[in-house]
């Protein structure tokens, strides 16, 4: 993977390494497999309770609610408040998981300050070719990466 | 529809795509009636931004006409003549509460590649890889705006749409330049970069009650541009020591603000260009910082530097001791537009700032990637490419 990346024009080195983050081989140290994941924290610009009712009512961490645990707690300094996720089970290094957990914090961010999830302009282009293919495969999977 | 596209490192094209939608709620589509070239435009052609696909509308900085609001757009009407901001911002989030528009949390719809490159992303901007965003740009006929109510601003009658055009991006810039960058009354301000937003910047600094401003270019029709319209010095760095020059003009004690609006393609003469580009060329170091590394050397103890232009990466040989030692302020950041277009808009309404001379070349959207050859080398004069669909 990361020889097709080197030939892709459009990608300076530097970002290689960023990119190939994406691409299934994180830099992030992986967590012990035998316990449960690690928490995955976002922070939402909004009351504890409309986050604690949302996350409760509907949306996508109410679907997942039988596979992860949840905790809700203001931010410091008037930032909203703190959503933390974590699966109850081991992912045993699973990237898969973690990235639909990310995904689903990241929409339920979204929907609670903006009330929906803006979408990148469709199609989004006329002819990706080769590099863009794997600029696809990268930014398919971007949304549910990072260091959230 | 028609569009300017990136087909390649250097190769753009005027091709066929499909019309943009509505998408989202808060979406409207706005038929461009002008889309301007920017200098960031030309990382992006250069390939030294990632994540471009081929076929990816460019363009960001724009004015036109509503044709379609989504259901949850209040503020604009079909008909509505209107500029753009050309970064994404929600509105809602804590960043566009407090005003910093262009780090928006909710627009950029690939976080993850943002976050690799430089540890959390920025928010979206139109036509400017995936990287930030996957927004198709304004190149085209009809361009699709995200947060509408936000982003979009009527245009007063007073203003026609070439001069419009440029408070989608130039003059916001310049402005949060010296704001940003903290220019006060009595202050002496260097711009380096006598562009659309180095001018814009300047302009910003007088209005803001700076008693000095001086501008650094090597282009002459540049700088007879600045000193005419925006009423600054100019200092033309390819005749002279800039930082030995600036230091005789305040008196020995260098600019109280020094604004740098060159970014990574930025020019000069002697080994250092050399050196910087060769590496930039091998991918070694992405950005050439001579305008950055000559502002943070010729400002003033315990002064301050702001970064208008735009860099992708890493650069070397930056001057960390001088900012260190002198006890400097260093900042930088895209546009925070949202937070002074009523402001800005009413300023060219009344003539405070003058933004069409900045037009020096309009075409048809046909004539695409003439307008970028004659804009990335200056050809006939050439400050922006302003394009017609
Ligand atoms: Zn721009
Ligand atoms: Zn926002």
């Amino acid at each position: 993977m990361s020889k097709v990346v080197d030939a892709a024009t459009t990608v300076p080195r530097w970002a290689v390494k960023a990119l190939r983050g994406l691409t299934g081989a994180t830099d992030q140290r992986p967590d012990r497999a035998d316990g449960p994941g690690r928490w995955l924290v976002v922070t939402v610009y909004r009351k504890a309770e409309d986050v604690r009712t949302q996350v409760d009512d509907s949306g996508p961490l109410s679907r997942m609610r039988g596979e992860i645990e949840l905790t809700v707690r203001p931010a410091p300094g008037d930032k909203g408040t703190e959503l933390a996720a974590r699966p109850t089970t081991s992912d045993d290094g699973q990237v898969d998981a973690r990235r639909r957990l990310r995904a689903a914090l990241r929409e339920t961010k979204s929907i609670l300050e903006c009330g929906e999830v803006v979408e990148p302009s469709r199609p989004g282009s006329s002819h990706p070719g080769p590099a863009g293919q794997l600029l696809r495969a990268v930014t398919a999977r971007a949304w549910g990466e990072g260091r959230l | 529809m028609k569009a300017l596209c990136w087909e390649g490192v250097d190769k753009l094209a005027v091709e066929r795509v499909p019309d943009p939608r509505i998408q989202n709620a808060h979406d409207m589509i706005v038929k461009v009636r002008y889309t301007a070239s920017c200098g960031s435009d030309l990382h992006l052609l250069g390939g030294y931004i990632p994540a471009m696909e081929a076929g990816d509308v460019i363009g960001h900085e724009f004015m036109g006409e509503v044709v379609e609001t989504g259901p949850d757009v209040t503020k604009h009407q079909v008909g509505d003549r209107v500029v753009v901001v050309s970064f994404i911002g929600c509105g809602t989030c804590w960043y566009c509460d407090n005003d910093l528009w262009s780090l928006c949390d909710n627009t950029n719809t690939n976080p993850g590649i943002g976050q690799g490159l430089w540890g959390y992303e920025p928010g979206g901007i139109f036509g400017y890889s995936h990287a930030m965003g996957g927004f198709m740009g304004s190149h085209a006929e009809y361009v699709r705006v995200p947060f509408a109510d936000h982003g979009a601003f009527t245009v007063p009658e007073q203003i026609d749409d070439l001069s419009a055009v440029f408070a989608s991006d130039g003059v916001p810039t310049g402005w949060m330049g010296a704001h940003l960058g903290g220019v006060q009354a009595g202050d002496t301000v260097a711009v380096w970069g006598a562009g659309g937003v180095g001018q814009m910047a300047a302009r910003a600094a007088t209005l803001l009650g700076a008693e000095q401003v001086i501008v650094i270019d090597r282009l002459p029709e540049r700088l007879a541009m600045t000193a005419q319209h925006v009423g600054a010095e100019t200092l033309d760095y390819s005749r002279t020591d800039v930082g030995a020059e600036l230091r005789e003009r305040t008196g020995g004690r260098g600019p109280d603000v020094c604004i740098e609006a060159v970014g990574q393609e930025a020019h000069t003469h002697g080994p250092e260009y050399l050196y910087d580009k060769v590496k930039q060329q091998l991918r070694l170091e992405n950005d050439r910082p001579i305008a950055i590394r000559e502002a943070i050397m010729s400002c003033r103890k315990g002064g301050s530097v702001f970064s208008l232009g735009v860099f992708a990466g890493l650069v070397d040989k930056f001057p960390l001791g001088a900012l260190m030692n002198k006890g400097l302020t260093l900042r930088g950041a895209q546009q925070h537009g949202q937070r002074y277009l009523p402001m800005l808009l009413d300023r060219i309404a009344n003539g405070e700032i003058t933004t069409s001379h900045l037009a020096t070349h309009v075409m048809s959207l046909d004539d695409g990637p003439r307008g970028y050859d004659m804009f990335k080398n200056k050809k006939d004069g050439c400050v922006r490419a302003v394009f017609q669909p």
